[in-house]
């Protein structure tokens, strides 16, 4: 065991059993796993990338590039977490990943064997040739070599949400800059947001060793998040990772709710998306601790200083028992000196500098720790580190020890003020990027800005808290700042062990080494965004946290660029990874988008209605009957009982625009190609409308209630469209126009009845106030009335079956009762509920054009309705149809087909072609849009759009099919299959 | 354990009862299928004859914004520029009643069917609407008698703040009824939901 006798914060009252590769641990509460783990003296914990090199713990954060897990087990199980940030429960069950049989022994590990040959841009060399290998061979073994960890088989239980927030200030972080930044703007007056993805608010507070005033740093960071705990326009959120900056002053962040419980509580969520808009933000993210690169540098018990630091002073933990330090800067003797005071043997202080400050080196005398200036390592040994090889003053000297902590200097945690394209500016004087233009509204505080120390990291929270707060107009007094015990570190700036011992790793999670850099730029990808993609340097799930700096600044050093010239690759959202299912929250499955019910549904799923999904909605497709064998044999006698006798469908769906006053006709004239404003009161009228560019946009029927007063209906998947484009007209094009719309698809239930015996049944179901002879409601009439004892109907003689037919519309939450009312009535007539398919048959059978032939490329001459087009009018898309592309007498048009031999089925999608003319792209003559079998006429019909089709009736084109084998030959034919003068709707 | 969405209806309103975690309930939702509701849209040039019309009949200020006034009995509700949606709890025959008195100063169109009212209320109702709602509802910010016409989980809301109650009402169109009562309960059930409907 490696737990310190004391110290940390932990609770070492409660023991929490968790298990790693099957093994069986005991950690405490407050442990992360990485601190558990190790704890329990468990070093090697993953296999690398590429070389599956055994790897152990770096560091105590979420830039973790080694000891990636696979978390929980079964259908919970989660690839690639970080053990430093998966927050210990009891029960927990981790396992190693990239390793097989066993982490401790791993076969591809030979890859390390040939490393000399795969080195950056392997694959791309290798694979080349010959090219018919690449999708059989290559390809598939690279994939099951590559990767890490393996997702979960089932689907995943739990679930994930979203919400919305929004404040004044929103702190990005909750170590010491800002806390402050977050109590000065609370105290000002402000509400605040305060995100931490830790689980314990107080970032660096409680991993360094540093005091406040009087108080430990841990013990300040606890009593400031208590004050802001305490103020109700505070919200705290911790294990909350804020990753990604949006427009307009929107974060994107990540709650991690329920991710350290064995599972979530019951109607909890695992994790949940929040959407914070932010007025103003802090960016108070800290700093991440670099390594310097030297050969063997992977080697297990190879860790950052700041690392061991925080094992020691929060979690109680001693990362080795034999300690030495390797480091270029101040820090690094702190992390030195604190593993010292937690009982740890530091044998050696190794700094590549020559002149250290005199504090320092007194401290380390008085501590009894040796101190090598001017020293570097070159070499490590061991399976996990037993040894390293230090070079200083012209010797090398072989030193026992079980860990090495290392510290290339810090570089701010600049993510989020990249977000919006900001360029981080490299400054010598500290060895760190810093943040450059920052998003609109963000500002950046403490060490996320180089300022590393504990008092510049409080000042500068202190100052970003209140100029946020002062900015949006709160009243902040003179702030107090508090009084650490640290100055600013001094650093020298430091990457790379040139002549080191063994690979020297710069990226550590992708296995790219110093010598990978040396290839790149050697073959010209010096740019650091080349650098990136031809070596992996900065990819994967650490997106080069620690590796990013030090391999440009290789990089810079191969060019003689400098590192300031040489720049850095941008970084994007998100700052660390989301999972998708967090992104989707509840909407999966069923609930990915709302499901519309028609007013009839559950009448229908009492009549045993097959449903489809069109658009929204959810409408009865067919009904099916015991012994039918199939949906043809169902849909065939839908249409022949419509064709016999009468049958209804709900039609519920199509749009519904209620248009008011005396400018509607004028108005309706301007928006259908066809003229409204000469339509009598109690008619209804068939129209087409345009899109500006002079394309079919819908069509549909608009009646005329009153004098001022008309109902428009629209194609289901048009409804939201036309209403747009409607209120489109009136705001910009025609404000003059005293014209009122609103949508009433929601307040009208809308039946269709259709058949020979319609009339019947209808006249059963109005009040005996309506009269709904063929005289007083005609072909296309439109009255108004009542049915069922009162209950107001508008009813519309319409058709689109071809049959005599009406549409009988009640206020929506009568529909399902007409419904009924309708089947008693024509019960004696064998009355007939049909779907969408019989509805589809009867309009192919009737040549009535639909969505398919609505398709967006269609003009209303394509589609034989150019003859409806007034030229005495203007109307939108006028000018934009009589385009000559458009007006082309060769373009295809609409037109029937039916196969020859009387027998062929018909496929929609086939094209078109002379019969003997070769199947290529220079023959196609228009394709078929729809077809269906018609028991109507016993054989399969289509519509489809032929080159000068309405010309060539009578003549016979092949129908070529390709993708579903299909090569036929149909007869051209006029569209109207079943009653072609019309002779059925105006009985 | 079977996820709380999986046991609702898709395509129906929830029977009344509890859902979710037990106890007393953080969030509590009644249905109402009983108020007649008729849009109100100003024609051309007639607003401010319609305001004082509205204002001398109905004793409601017709405001600009979006700011509801009235009570249950009646209510109108700033939806659009020149546009309002009135709500009645007791008038049947509300929209009639509007056209008569409006004509020719408003377009009067009957939705008493076209939308389900949902009234919601408890100790949890702000965090719960977080989870859909993407406007600012704190109580500083969203005031008695502010009205948005909004989205909620891919669903067209209005919701309005009645009172100084933290408290509200959503208005949703009949066929997403059942979609919006999927987003409440999924998103309410950590807090427990009572669910009841009237009228």
């Amino acid at each position: 065991m490696s737990r310190l006798a004391k110290g940390g914060l932990v609770d070492r009252a409660r023991a929490l059993s968790f298990s790693f590769d099957g093994k069986r641990y005991s950690g405490l509460a407050g442990d992360t796993l990485a601190s558990a783990l190790l704890a329990n003296d468990v070093k090697l914990v993953g296999r690398s990338f590429k070389y599956h090199r055994p790897r152990g713990i770096v560091s105590a954060g979420p830039e973790e590039p080694n000891a990636l897990v696979e978390l929980r087990a079964g259908a919970r199980r989660e690839p690639n977490t970080r053990a430093t940030v998966v927050e210990l429960h009891d029960g927990l069950i981790a396992a190693s990943q990239n390793r097989w049989p066993s982490l401790g022994f791993d076969l591809l590990s030979v890859n390390g064997l040939v490393a000399p040959f795969l080195g950056a841009g392997f694959y791309y060399k290798t694979f080349m040739w010959p090219a018919s290998f690449w999708e059989k061979l290559y390809e598939p073994v690279i994939r099951r070599a590559a990767g890490l960890g393996r997702a979960a088989d089932g689907n995943d239980p739990d679930e994930y949400e979203k919400a919305n927030a929004f404040c004044d200030v929103l702190v990005i972080g909750a170590g010491p800059a800002g806390l402050m930044a977050a109590r000065e703007a609370a105290r000002a007056g402000a509400r605040v947001i305060l995100a931490d993805e830790d689980f314990l608010p107080g970032g660096r507070l409680n991993a360094e060793s540093h005091t406040v005033g009087d108080e430990a740093g841990h013990a300040f960071a606890a009593r400031l998040a208590a004050e802001l705990a305490s103020n109700p326009k505070v919200r705290i959120m911790t294990r909350t990772t804020v990753f990604g900056v949006y427009d307009g002053g929107t974060y994107g962040a990540l709650e991690r709710v329920s991710d350290h419980l064995a599972e979530p509580a019951p109607f909890a969520p695992r994790q949940r998306l929040w959407r914070i808009v932010a007025k103003r933000a802090v960016l108070a993210a800290g700093a991440t601790e670099r390594p310097i690169v030297f050969g063997g540098n992977d080697r297990p018990g190879v860790m950052a200083a700041g690392a061991v630091q925080a094992y020691a002073n929060r979690f109680g933990v001693a990362a080795g028992k034999n300690l030495a330090v390797f480091a270029n800067n101040d820090e690094a003797w702190r992390a030195a000196f604190d593993a010292a005071q937690a009982g740890i043997a530091v044998s050696a202080i190794v700094d590549v500098r020559e002149t250290i400050s005199p504090a320092l080196t007194a401290e380390a005398e008085r501590r009894d720790i040796r101190v090598i200036a001017g020293g570097q390592v070159i070499g490590t040994r061991g399976k996990t580190l037993s040894g390293i090889e230090v070079r200083h003053g012209g010797t090398t000297e072989a030193l026992a020890i079980d860990t090495l902590a290392v510290s290339g200097g810090w570089s701010p945690n600049v993510h989020l003020t990249c977000h919006h394209g900001g360029k981080p500016i490299w400054n010598a004087d500290i060895a760190a990027f810093v943040p450059g233009a920052t998003p609109p509204g963000l500002s950046v505080a403490g060490a996320a800005r180089g300022h590393f120390s504990l008092s510049g990291a409080l000042r500068d929270g202190v100052q970003a808290g209140t100029a946020a707060a002062s900015d949006l107009g709160f009243a902040t007094a003179t702030p107090e700042i508090p009084i650490a015990d640290d100055a600013e570190p001094a650093i020298a700036a430091f990457w790379h062990v040139a002549d080191s011992k063994g690979p020297a790793f710069v990226d550590p999670q992708n296995d790219v080494t110093a010598k990978d850099v040396g290839i790149a730029f050697k073959e010209g990808f010096r740019s650091v965004e080349l650098l990136k993609r031809y070596t992996t340097l900065g990819m994967a799930t650490d997106q080069g946290k620690t590796s990013n700096v030090t391999g440009l600044a290789i990089m810079a050093e191969l060019t003689g660029a400098g590192i300031s010239e040489t720049g850095t690759t941008i970084f994007r959202p998100p700052y660390t990874p989301v999972a998708i299912g967090a992104l989707a929250g509840h909407h999966r499955g069923k609930d990915f988008r709302p499901t519309r019910p028609t007013p009839t549904h559950e009448w229908a799923a009492e009549q045993g209605a097959v449903f489809v999904e069109t658009g929204l909605w959810l409408r009865a497709q067919y009904f099916p009957r015991p012994g039918e064998a199939d949906w043809l044999t169902t849909v065939n006698r839908e249409v022949s009982a419509v064709r016999a006798s009468v049958g209804l469908i709900d039609v519920s769906t199509f749009g519904k625009i209620d248009l008011q006053g005396p400018d509607v006709g004028a108005f309706l004239d301007r928006v259908y190609i066809n003229g409204f404003s000469a339509l009598a009161v109690g008619k209804a009228r068939y129209g087409v409308m345009l899109r500006e560019d002079g394309m079919v946009m819908d069509d549909g029927t608009t009646a005329r209630l009153a004098p001022e007063h008309y109902v428009m209906t629209t194609t289901t998947a048009n409804a939201a469209k036309v209403y747009q484009h409607l209120e489109f007209c009136l705001q910009v094009l025609w404000p003059e126009l005293d014209v009122a719309i609103a949508s009433v698809s929601e307040q009208w239930a809308q039946i269709a009845l259709a058949g020979p015996r319609s009339r019947d049944v209808l006249a059963r179901v109005v009040d005996d106030s309506v009269d709904v002879s063929n005289e007083a409601l005609p072909y296309m009439g439109a009255i108004i009335g009542t049915v069922m004892g009162g209950i107001p109907a508008r009813l519309f003689r319409l058709s689109f079956s071809g049959e005599l037919g009406y549409e009988i519309a009640v206020p929506a939450r009568h529909g399902e009762t007409l419904a009924r009312a309708l089947m008693a009535a024509g019960a004696e007539f064998g009355i007939t509920p049909y779907g969408t398919e019989a509805l589809g048959v009867m309009r192919i059978e009737k040549g009535h054009v639909s969505g398919n032939e609505l398709s967006g490329q269609t003009t209303a001459r394509d589609l034989g309705l150019g003859r409806m087009a007034s030229t005495k009018k203007d109307y939108v898309g006028r000018t934009m149809a009589g385009r000559p592309g458009l007006t082309d007498p060769e373009r295809p048009t609409f037109v029937g087909f039916k196969p020859v031999d009387g027998t062929s089925r018909l496929r929609a999608g086939a094209h078109f072609l002379k019969v003997g003319a070769p199947a290529d792209t220079a023959n196609d003559e228009g394709y078929m849009t729809s077809v269906c079998y018609s028991p109507t006429l016993q054989h399969w019909i289509g519509l489809g759009l032929l080159k000068r089709g309405p010309e060539r009736i009578g003549e016979r084109v092949r129908a070529y099919d390709p993708v579903r084998g299909g090569d036929i030959e149909v007869e051209v034919c006029a569209p109207g299959f079943v009653d072609p003068d019309g002779e059925k709707l105006r009985g | 354990m079977t996820h709380i969405l999986d046991t609702l209806p898709l395509t129906r309103l929830p029977a009344p009862g509890s859902y979710g975690r037990t106890g007393a309930p953080g969030v509590t939702v009644a249905l109402r299928e009983d108020v007649a509701a008729a849009t109100l849209v100003a024609r051309r040039g007639a607003g401010v004859r319609l305001a004082d019309v509205v204002q001398a009949r109905f004793g409601l200020t017709l405001s600009d914004g979006p700011r509801m006034a009235g009570d249950d009995a009646l209510a109108v509700l700033g939806t659009g520029p020149g546009r309002w949606l009135t709500l009645a709890q007791t008038r049947p025959g509300l929209a009639a009643e509007l056209a008569s008195t409006l004509d020719g100063l408003a377009a009067v169109t009957d939705q008493s069917d076209a939308n389900i009212l949902f009234e919601i209320n408890g100790p949890r109702v702000l965090d719960l609407l977080a989870k859909g709602a993407t406007i600012d509802l704190d109580p500083e910010v969203f005031r008695p008698g502010d009205v948005a016409v909004t989205a909620i989980a891919h669903v067209g809301v209005t919701l309005w703040r009645p009172g100084e109650e933290i408290a509200y009402r959503a208005l949703v169109a009949r066929s997403f009824a059942p979609a919006f009562a999927r987003f409440l309960i999924a998103g309410g059930a950590e807090y427990g939901i009572g669910w009841s409907r009237r009228g």
